[in-house]
């Protein structure tokens, strides 16, 4: 009897932990079964394209956009600026990045040495300090259009983040906590209406849901009348709900992007994109 | 004619009192400075603990602004508006500390 006893407390524990202490994986499946629950006619693959997954009018416009999209002038100049920057040290991108093609496939990762996550845009400023030159803005301009000119050529390629070792978990997690505490005047988290509420009107807008958003950036946005980084979002959704927003690449939103990514795996890039 | 000289002399001294206590009014009253002073530190920890709201900071100044030009009636309505934000980020800090794992998707 007292073995049973044993047995079943064992057990009940094991369970009780698994739920409070459940890993990465185990979470991203979670996440994922959310969505495919929440959206069950929506197919696997198309929570890439966010809203326009969901919502049929919004696709139609969406598809018309993307005849001649907005962006297509940001990729450009990208290109430009990765293939004819020479830094002082007579350098290029091409001596950090090699051709560019299939590059954000690679990040974000959790880099052991640095202790920090490494985000494309971090990278990119890392390679022109390294060769002389000044960082350039996080969130908008030159190196919004460098990482669409980089996300152009990783169309197709899967989102992969790794998840592994525990300073990479400890980040994993901190980007966890962000996205779902409560902040701002309005007391929201990203949560609430990215998940909870997504696929439901705000004002005249349709809420996306956050599987599969990371997918598609840099994004211009019509709203913005340019093209902008995933952090240029965040820090558009802090203030939002009123929350003191961060700067760009800060060690919470990069965190965040760490989380958000894992939550995608296995879904494939497509930026950039094009949102209202 | 000596009363009226007096009359004078003695409204002169009591506008130069009032001018006096005015002045030192607007540029060190104790308690706009000190509530001032308590409201930003809060803003700060409430910074630090990555909660702090939008706007605080701005209210904060535009209080002090007024407070400059002697509009003290509005750099107080600003100044209580900027204290209260503060400390709901607080509050908000301390209860998301214990609350935000309920929310994760499991």
């Amino acid at each position: 009897m007292k073995k049973l006893v044993f047995l079943i407390a064992s057990l009940a524990l094991a369970l009780y932990g698994t739920i409070l202490f459940a890993g990465p994986e185990v979470e991203q499946a979670a996440f994922k079964a959310y969505f495919h629950n929440k959206f069950p006619d929506v197919d696997k693959a198309d929570f890439i394209n966010g809203v326009y997954a969901l919502d049929k009018n919004a696709r139609e416009q969406w598809v018309e956009i993307e005849e001649f999209p907005p962006y297509e002038i940001a990729i450009d100049e990208g290109e430009l600026l990765f293939n004819n920057t020479r830094f002082t040290d007579g350098k290029s991108y091409g001596h950090c990045f090699g051709t560019g093609q299939h590059l954000r496939k690679k990040y974000p990762y959790f880099d052991e040495e640095r202790a920090q996550v490494i985000t494309v845009e971090l990278a990119i400023n890392d390679c022109r300090e390294k060769h002389g030159a000044k960082p350039l803005k996080y969130k908008i301009g030159d190196l919004a259009k460098i990482s669409a000119y980089l996300s152009y050529h990783s169309r197709g390629d899967v989102i992969d983040v790794i998840v592994s070792g525990s300073a990479a978990i400890q980040a994993y997690n901190k980007g966890k906590e962000y996205y779902y505490t409560k902040r701002g005047q309005l007391n929201f988290a990203c949560v609430d209406c990215h998940v909870s509420s997504a696929g439901k009107r705000l004002r005249t807008e349709i809420l996306s849901p956050s599987l599969g958003h990371v997918s598609h950036f840099p994004v211009y946005r019509l709203k913005w009348g340019s093209i902008g980084t995933l952090h240029r979002r965040f820090s558009g959704c802090n203030s939002q709900v009123r929350a003191k927003s961060q700067p760009g690449q800060s060690e919470d939103y990069r965190n965040l992007e760490f989380f958000l990514s894992y939550m995608s795996n296995d879904l494939k890039f497509n930026g950039p994109g094009v949102r209202r | 004619m000596t009363i009226s000289i007096f009359s004078t002399l003695k409204l002169f001294i009591f506008g130069l009192c009032v001018f006096a206590l005015n002045a030192t009014a607007n540029s060190t009253n104790p308690d706009f400075n000190t509530i001032w002073l308590e409201a930003d530190s809060f803003r700060k920890e409430a910074g630090i603990q990555g909660h702090e709201w939008r706007d605080t900071a701005k209210i904060l100044l535009r209080a002090r602004k007024e407070f400059k030009v002697s509009n003290n009636e509005k750099a107080f309505v600003l100044l209580s508006k900027a204290r209260a934000e503060s400390i709901a980020a607080l509050a908000q800090a301390a209860r998301e500390r214990k609350s935000w794992e309920r929310r994760v998707i499991k």
